[in-house]
């Protein structure tokens, strides 16, 4: 038991490991509000564990939403070559153009735009780690994820839609189709292949403006507190 | 059985009740001017619910309500031209 004038030693607590974005981005709220404060955080306050674990936050969050833009860009592309309707027409407006291009890359843009909120912090050395090893982690899942939709879309295109593959495949569902609808299939994918090609370049240009945007927008808006933090000094 | 019974839509409707009622939600929801609207006001409130107001469940959700609306219709209509 402690007695009246007794001196206790505190450790500080290890950093809480972040779950997902908002968990994450709360966290580094948290780091921002005690440096600003004045009160000094040690170096070592993250540990290797806390550096992966914004990592792997931002790893995953780039990697899954990467994935659904990734599944819907041929659906896109689909949409603007007329092989596929949407909303129930197979003779898309311009509206309709531009709605199947923002939805195949809006999760993933929303993904960038919430990391980049992340901006308006990056000010304090431990803000700026956890910050740092987010937006890696995001970088690294978005690139990941290019890749792989890279390779599949191109192998989709040059080895599961060739003639070969495709009438090879397609007869061992004769006794359960109907020859003619098999036909329209085969014609219909073979027409469909080249939407692939132009999924798997489109999505180097997504995927350049998933990794930019949050770049750009963390150095603007933490240059921009910086002002604010040097204009309330002054006056202070 | 009879609880499992009460889930099956054609004993509280006519088959021809029941395929209409589909067929009308394809032709009004999922087709046209309404789907583009509601598609549009889902991705916008996506943005708004799932960015601005740090609430992420529900931003996915109106998304996928963005795709439903915006692929579903056309996606049943290549189910039923399949079979």
């Amino acid at each position: 038991m402690g007695e009246k004038g007794d001196i206790f030693l505190g450790v500080s607590p290890p950093p809480h490991k972040p779950k997902g974005l908002v968990d994450a981005l709360s966290e580094i709220q948290q780091y921002y509000v005690v440096e600003r404060s004045g009160s000094p955080i040690p170096e070592d306050f993250f540990t290797i564990g806390g550096k992966l674990a914004f990592f792997e936050v931002g790893f995953r969050a780039a990697f899954l939403s990467g994935i659904v833009s990734a599944l819907l860009m041929p659906f896109a592309f689909g949409v603007i070559e007329r092989y596929i309707p949407i909303f129930g027409s197979y003779d898309p407006s311009l509206f309709d153009r531009i709605f199947a291009i923002v939805l195949s890359i809006s999760f993933s843009i929303a993904h960038s735009v919430f990391i980049s909120l992340t901006g308006k912090y990056y000010i304090g050395s431990i803000s700026k780690t956890a910050i740092k090893n987010l937006l890696g982690g995001f970088i690294s899942g978005a690139l990941l994820k290019l890749v792989i939709a890279f390779i599949l879309f191109h192998t989709i295109y040059f080895y599961f839609l060739t003639p070969k593959f495709l009438t090879r495949n397609l007869l061992k569902l004769s006794p359960f189709i109907k020859y003619e609808t098999l036909k329209k299939v085969y014609l219909f994918l073979m027409e469909f292949k080249p939407v692939f090609l132009i999924s798997s370049y489109f999505l180097i240009f997504s995927t350049f403006l998933m990794i930019t945007i949050p770049i750009i927008s963390i150095l603007i808006s933490s240059k921009r507190t910086r002002k604010e933090i040097e204009r309330e000094e002054r006056w202070a | 059985m009879d609880f499992l019974e009460f889930f099956n839509p054609l004993r509280h409707f006519s088959q021809a009740e029941y395929v209409s009622f589909w067929q009308y939600l394809f032709s009004t929801i999922l087709s046209g001017f309404w789907a583009r609207l509601i598609a549009s006001v889902s991705i916008i409130f996506s943005f708004w619910f799932g960015v601005y107001r740090r609430r992420p469940a529900l931003g996915a959700l109106l998304f996928g309500v963005a795709v439903f609306v915006s692929y579903f219709g056309s996606l049943i209509r290549i189910f039923f031209w399949w079979f």
